[in-house]
């Protein structure tokens, strides 16, 4: 069976339409120029809402190591990782229509893909496997280092990016989405706000509590291990 | 310890560990079948959504009836005579006279 296209419009009119009313919105957004728009993605995407559904094979090459990039900051296990990354493109598929042109399409498909992650970790809120009980021997040398001196502990260790990992897992979904953005891919809280459909206000509130709720487990990992 | 330094320091150590961004073999290939199979998952998701609007469909109307039976009855005194009423109905009907 064919793939069944996210649009019920299948004459070149259509298509052509479709294209220049992607176009227009670009004009008149002023502040985007056409060029940021990756060459051919507008003409991809028309097609695709025109009855081609291959064409979307093309815009799946362009964008999956960005899209399988993203994903990994919220997934570690790779059979997750591919499943979401699966997710993405799926949804991205079926909501092409609401693709208005007025941004890039990595950006659209990148606030999908934090979406979906953000999803995820809210399903999977329960079924956390990590805790501070069964700290690797790499992470626990590490944080004995850091206890000892940390001028001299280096965070490019491999306990420390385990241990940061094993910390970002334990955060709630909010905190962990909103860290994540703002620490460690280093967006400005607007754009923040942006991709996850939050008030800028709630964004800062979010970060402060996300914040708050790390150093709280940082410090029950001190009490546990006596640092 | 200092939570506060030691946060900080791990999320350096965060940002400094960019994640892969290598694509299993032939993830487009596999993506585009999906694409093509009519997705189980996706019809349930259709009927879920269909029945979740059915469902506040219902609840609206159920909603916009209660509203008017309250401004139609007269009050408690009137809703216990119907009420009454409706419930003896059947007997009425039924015994007739000897009622």
């Amino acid at each position: 069976m064919a793939a069944r296209a996210p649009h019920n419009s299948d004459t070149p009119g259509d298509s052509q339409s479709l294209v220049s009313a992607i176009h227009a919105n670009v004009g008149d957004e002023g502040l985007l120029a056409e060029e940021n728009l990756e060459s051919g993605d507008v003409e991809l995407i028309a097609a695709v809402l025109a009855g081609r559904p291959e064409c979307f094979e093309p815009l799946i090459v362009r964008y999956q190591s960005r899209v399988f990039r993203l994903v990994r900051r919220y997934a570690r296990r790779e059979t997750d990782v591919e499943d979401l990354a699966q997710e993405v493109f799926i949804r991205a598929y079926h909501k092409l229509k609401t693709f208005r042109g007025t941004a890039p399409f990595e950006h659209w498909l990148m606030r999908l893909a934090v979406r979906v992650c953000y999803d995820y970790l809210r399903n999977h809120q329960r079924r956390r496997e990590t805790s501070w009980a069964d700290l690797g021997e790499v992470e626990q040398q590490w944080l004995e280092r850091y206890a000892a001196d940390p001028r001299t502990t280096e965070e490019t260790d491999n306990g420390a990016r385990e241990l940061a990992q094993r910390l970002l897992s334990l955060l709630s979904p909010a905190s962990r989405l909103v860290l994540t953005l703002q620490e460690i891919e280093e967006r400005p809280v607007k754009e923040i706000a942006q991709i996850t459909g939050w008030s800028v206000p709630l964004v800062k509130v979010r970060a402060f509590r996300a914040r708050r709720e790390m150093r709280k487990h940082l410090e029950k990992l001190a009490r546990k291990n006596q640092l | 310890m200092n939570a506060k330094g030691l946060s900080e320091m791990l999320l350096r150590a965060a940002r400094l560990d960019p994640p892969s961004d290598t694509v299993p073999y032939a993830f487009e290939k596999r993506m585009m079948t999906l694409l093509a199979s009519p997705s189980r998952d996706l019809g349930a998701s259709l009927g879920i959504a269909w029945l979740w609007r059915a469902s506040l469909a219902g609840l609206l109307i159920m909603f916009c009836c209660g509203v008017w039976t309250l401004s139609v009855s007269k009050g408690p005194v009137s809703l216990a005579l119907e009420l009454e009423q409706v419930a003896y109905a059947a007997c009425c009907e039924i015994g007739g006279d000897a009622w």
